[in-house]
């Protein structure tokens, strides 16, 4: 078995979109810190772009964020600021909760902090966001498992 | 009862390439659904990736993935609404939902959908997603409601 990783940070935000299939560029800027029992805290924003492809089709009377495009800027927070494990990106396991209560519309800024880890054995590690937008209003709550995949023949 | 694709554009407000659904197979109005989203590589998530990037990074979307089977329990809520009801469905909260295995470009991911209770105007929805006979994703939970566009845009 793989030893557990350890975070690292570095990663820039658009090498993020780039290195896997995403509908979007969700994340624009992440800042990482020390969080307690070797986690990590994230700080990450994005504006609602009412050009973007995606966006242009939900919906096109009015633009709204989905609530699952609030989980992809947590994906890319995420992997952003812990990286690759053996080649493979991290990605969402389990969504334990997550409660969408604000829209975010065309020019919305949304900004996530979270906590992240410790890594357990299995290559896994626990995420509890909070998602506010830019007028101060709480607009989702996340608490969720993320894990590196195990290469094709790996346990 | 089947629903092609010019039948979920009538329901459901979103549209290409958000609109995540190609075909219901089979629905129970009120009970359950059977839907129908096949990935491919055209689809826009794709454009971004840099050459060269090693195969397991064509992994398909979990945002996405959520997103379609969301958009068939609307669809199983919406045919047993009452008409003139209209709104956009907004996804308000999930419980215990487990991401399985990944989809690729050219798997038909199959979307059974229940729909567990109706309360206050809000739609709770259950289930699981399967590529073949392999179950890729388990629904433990979903909510969603519909609002008037104006009271979106007035809330934000």
């Amino acid at each position: 078995m793989t030893a557990p990783p350890t975070f690292r940070a570095g990663t820039d935000p658009a090498q993020t979109y780039a290195a896997a299939a995403a509908p979007l560029q969700a994340v624009e800027w992440v800042e990482v810190g020390a969080g307690p029992r070797g986690g990590i805290t994230l700080r990450a924003g994005v504006t609602v772009d009412p050009a973007d492809v995606y966006l242009g089709g939900h919906f096109p009377q009015l633009t709204v964020y989905p609530g699952v495009f609030t989980l992809e800027t947590l994906r890319q927070a995420v992997t952003a600021a812990v990286g690759c494990c053996a080649g493979r990106l991290p990605d969402l396991h389990r969504l334990r909760s997550a409660r969408f209560l604000a829209p975010l519309l065309a020019g919305d800024t949304l900004t996530v902090t979270a906590s992240l880890g410790p890594v357990a054995d299995d290559q896994s590690f626990e995420v509890t966001a909070e998602c506010v937008r830019g007028d101060g209003v709480r607009a989702a709550t996340v608490r969720a498992v993320f894990r590196w995949p195990a290469p094709e023949g790996g346990v | 009862m089947r629903l092609e694709h010019a039948e979920l554009r009538a329901l459901l407000p979103h549209r290409y390439p958000m609109l995540l659904l190609d075909r219901v197979e089979a629905v129970e109005p009120g009970v359950s659904l059977e839907a129908v989203k096949t990935v491919t590589g055209c689809e826009p998530c794709y454009r971004g990736i840099a050459e060269g990037e090693p195969a397991d990074r064509y992994a398909y979307p979990a945002s996405l993935l959520i997103e379609s089977f969301g958009q068939g329990a609307a669809v199983l809520w919406l045919l047993s609404r009452r008409p003139g009801t209209a709104g956009l469905p907004m996804f308000t909260a999930a419980r215990e939902c487990v991401l399985l295995r990944p989809a690729y470009p050219g798997d038909v991911i199959r979307h059974r959908v229940r729909l567990d209770q109706v309360v206050d105007g809000a739609a709770f929805a259950s289930g699981s997603s399967w590529i073949g006979d392999d179950k890729v994703a388990e629904f433990g939970s979903m909510m969603a409601v519909v609002r008037p566009v104006d009271a979106i845009a007035r809330a934000s």
